[in-house]
């Protein structure tokens, strides 16, 4: 009976194929609240549990995905202080049991009509960081100018994840 | 006991006072506070600024090797021994002589005020063929020549522009193979002082007195260390004068091009040379012209390809009283036991190393 | 009686261990400067990490470009272009022990190398920062100091 049990279980790990599905996660705002200084400013958003409602809609467990890799990174705002003075944008996720990882980066940053796209980093595997219970996506800006006030966009982030089903 | 109704509320006040002083746990998701970059401009220690001293490096000066193992070829070339006894050998051929070189330097201290480093270092030539019949000396010679050698590196910064750079060995050579090393084989001992001054971050140079071999037999020395970067960092000059010296070209951070000379030798023992004769001391000399390729092959592991003409300066022997050797004099009357000339292979050389952050 | 009076002191203790570890995790926070007095360095936390990044240098344009001063020597070509100024080369440190950042990476713009690193507050205004590669033994020491803004 133990051969039996085994040799499914075997049979059902062996047979399982790897997927990849495009993943458009929810928009995260990110605000810098002002005073904003010349130079680089940092924002940072806590992302809570971010794999687990996936794994539910799609029938697999958090141990059946094999990476997550970013595709596109698109900021879009209408905040006049990001569209005139912010020089560069670059996002980056860390998490408690993960190094710092670059998932994409504008420099120069270039607007078409209050959209603007981040390069990803290809090779980025987002699948350590987004493991645990927590991670966080830090943003920094690079403004060209002191100011007083706040700036805020919306990210949407589009990733390729792949899963063994 | 069980606890009365008033200690338990004593009970639950404290754990209610043990909640509140524990810090709140949640989460970022606003906006750091943002900082004025403007203002670095003007700021000042908290407590005591700190001395500021001058590193041992300059900009894009090649790395320093902490492990090296590398292989060396020397293509075909002759031995002529002259001058020995009163048979003068006919000229030997060697097809071809290959080595092995292993070293190690170890940051024992390493700070900004000060730099202390041990070595280890190992290197041989293994001749092909080894065997010489009839022929004792060079018999003796073409059983493989070995150094093995222990030293310490000190350099120690004054100040942003002075420093103090100390170097020394002690080193066994002789014909043998390890791991084979051979008892009472006297230790022969190199050393250097330097007083020097760093003046900016492309340029170093420093003054002293050394105590060599690489001429072959015991020398007294002054030394010049010259290392420089030009303003677009492309190129640049590595020298240690006499010893060696450089023309640097970088590529880039991971790629870098050298082409110079560099002046080996060391005073090897032979035992067992020739029979009923005092301690035949074999001294060695050569004058390396090369090219020296660097590279990084994944992080701190580099790969070195050096190709060159090794001119030989020295192949001579004498022999010692004991294992004691003597410095010799331009006034010294001691003849050399037999003389060698020795033609002039093409060689090169590949390693690997980790080298130093 | 004895037992309230036990729990109580084991909960006065927690509490008192729980403020003393705290303060110590963030008195990395600030700005830094090294020995050699080229840069200066915040450290923020991100997250549950501590980084450190350049707030100012002191020559800020490459004189070869007169521009702001990139990392250039980065080994990902896609990263060349990134500011220095901003730029993050202290990364994921972790408080583990008392006055002791460890786990992190700190990372050379000069040569484009990354090294581990260990963080040791020696006091409260000056750093112990040991970059090396593989082992501790391979490595250097740098000394840091804190900077406050001149008033």
């Amino acid at each position: 009976m133990a051969c039996v049990i085994l040799a499914a279980t075997f049979l059902q790990g062996g047979c399982k194929k790897t997927e990849e599905k495009e993943w458009e996660l929810a928009p995260v705002a990110i605000i810098w609240e002002g005073p904003l200084m010349e130079g680089p400013n940092t924002a940072q958003v806590a992302i809570d549990e971010l794999l687990q409602p996936w794994c539910t809609q799609h029938q697999c467990t958090v141990a059946d995905i094999t990476h997550i890799t970013p595709k596109s990174i698109t900021i879009t705002t209408t905040d006049s202080l990001l569209l005139t003075s912010c020089t560069s944008l670059a996002l980056q996720a860390v998490s408690d049991d993960s190094k710092m990882l670059r998932i994409g980066i504008a420099n120069p940053l270039v607007w078409h009509k209050g959209r603007a796209t981040l390069t990803t980093t290809p090779d980025a595997d987002l699948l350590p960081i987004a493991n645990g219970n927590q991670f966080f996506w830090i943003m920094d800006a690079n403004f060209a100018a002191d100011t007083e006030a706040t700036a805020r966009c919306t990210m949407e982030l589009l990733l390729t994840i792949g899963y063994k089903k | 006991m069980e606890a009365t109704g008033t200690q338990k509320i004593m009970l639950l006040v404290l754990l209610m006072a043990a909640t509140t002083v524990l810090p709140a746990q949640t989460p970022d998701t606003t906006a750091a506070p943002e900082e004025d970059y403007s203002a670095y401009d003007a700021v000042t220690f908290a407590g005591e600024g700190t001395k500021r001293y001058c590193g041992p490096k300059i900009l894009d000066l090649s790395p320093q090797k902490l492990i090296t193992v590398g292989y060396e070829y020397h293509s075909q070339h002759q031995y002529q021994v002259t001058a020995y006894d009163t048979y003068t050998p006919p000229p030997h051929t060697i097809n071809h002589a290959r080595g092995l070189r292993v070293a190690a330097n170890v940051p024992i201290v390493s700070k900004n005020s000060l730099t202390i480093q041990l070595s280890f270092n190992y290197t041989n030539t293994i001749y092909s063929p080894s065997i010489v019949k009839h022929h004792p000396l060079l018999a003796a010679t073409l059983q493989g020549l070995s150094s093995t050698g222990l030293g310490t590196t000190v350099f120690k910064p004054w100040d942003e522009r002075h420093f103090a750079l100390l170097q020394a060995t002690i080193e066994e050579n002789g014909n043998y193979m390890a791991p084979s090393f051979p008892q009472n084989l006297a230790p022969r001992t190199s050393a250097a002082l330097l007083y020097g001054w760093k003046y900016h971050d492309r340029k170093m140079l420093a003054l002293g007195l050394s105590r060599t071999y690489r001429g072959g037999q015991l020398a007294y020395v002054p030394v010049l260390l010259y290392n420089y970067t030009a303003p677009g960092r492309q190129w640049g000059l590595e020298a240690l004068l006499p010893a060696r010296m450089h023309l640097r070209k970088t590529f880039n951070a991971r790629h870098l091009l050298l082409a110079g000379y560099e002046l080996e030798g060391q005073t090897y023992t032979l035992t067992n040379a020739v029979p009923n004769t005092p301690t035949i001391a074999l001294r060695r000399s050569e004058l390396r012209m090369r090219l020296h390729y660097e590279q990084s092959l994944s992080g701190f592991i580099w790969l070195t390809l050096q190709a060159g003409l090794r001119y030989n300066v020295k192949f001579d022997y004498d022999t010692l009283s004991g294992s004691a050797d003597f410095y010799r004099t331009g006034s010294s009357k001691q003849p050399y036991y037999a003389t060698s000339r020795v033609t002039h292979p093409f060689y090169f050389q590949v390693g690997f190393h980790l080298v130093s952050p | 009686m004895i037992k309230l009076i036990f729990t109580t002191l084991l909960l006065i203790a927690a509490a008192a261990t729980t403020l003393a570890q705290a303060p110590d995790a963030d008195a990395l926070l600030g700005v830094w400067e090294p020995s050699n007095g080229k840069a200066r360095v915040k450290v923020e936390k991100l997250g549950n990490k501590y980084f450190g990044k350049i707030v100012w240098l002191k020559e800020p344009l490459d004189a070869a470009t007169n521009l702001p001063k990139v990392d250039k020597n980065n080994p990902d070509e896609a990263l060349r272009s990134t500011p220095l100024k901003g730029f993050r080369l202290l990364k994921d440190f972790e408080y583990t022990t008392t006055n002791t950042w460890e786990e992190g990476t700190i990372y050379d713009p000069e040569n484009g190398n990354t090294y581990k690193c260990i963080i040791k507050m020696k006091d409260e205004n000056t750093l112990d920062i040991r970059g090396y590669i593989g082992i501790s033994t391979f490595g250097r020491t740098d000394i840091w100091k804190r900077l406050v803004l001149k008033k």
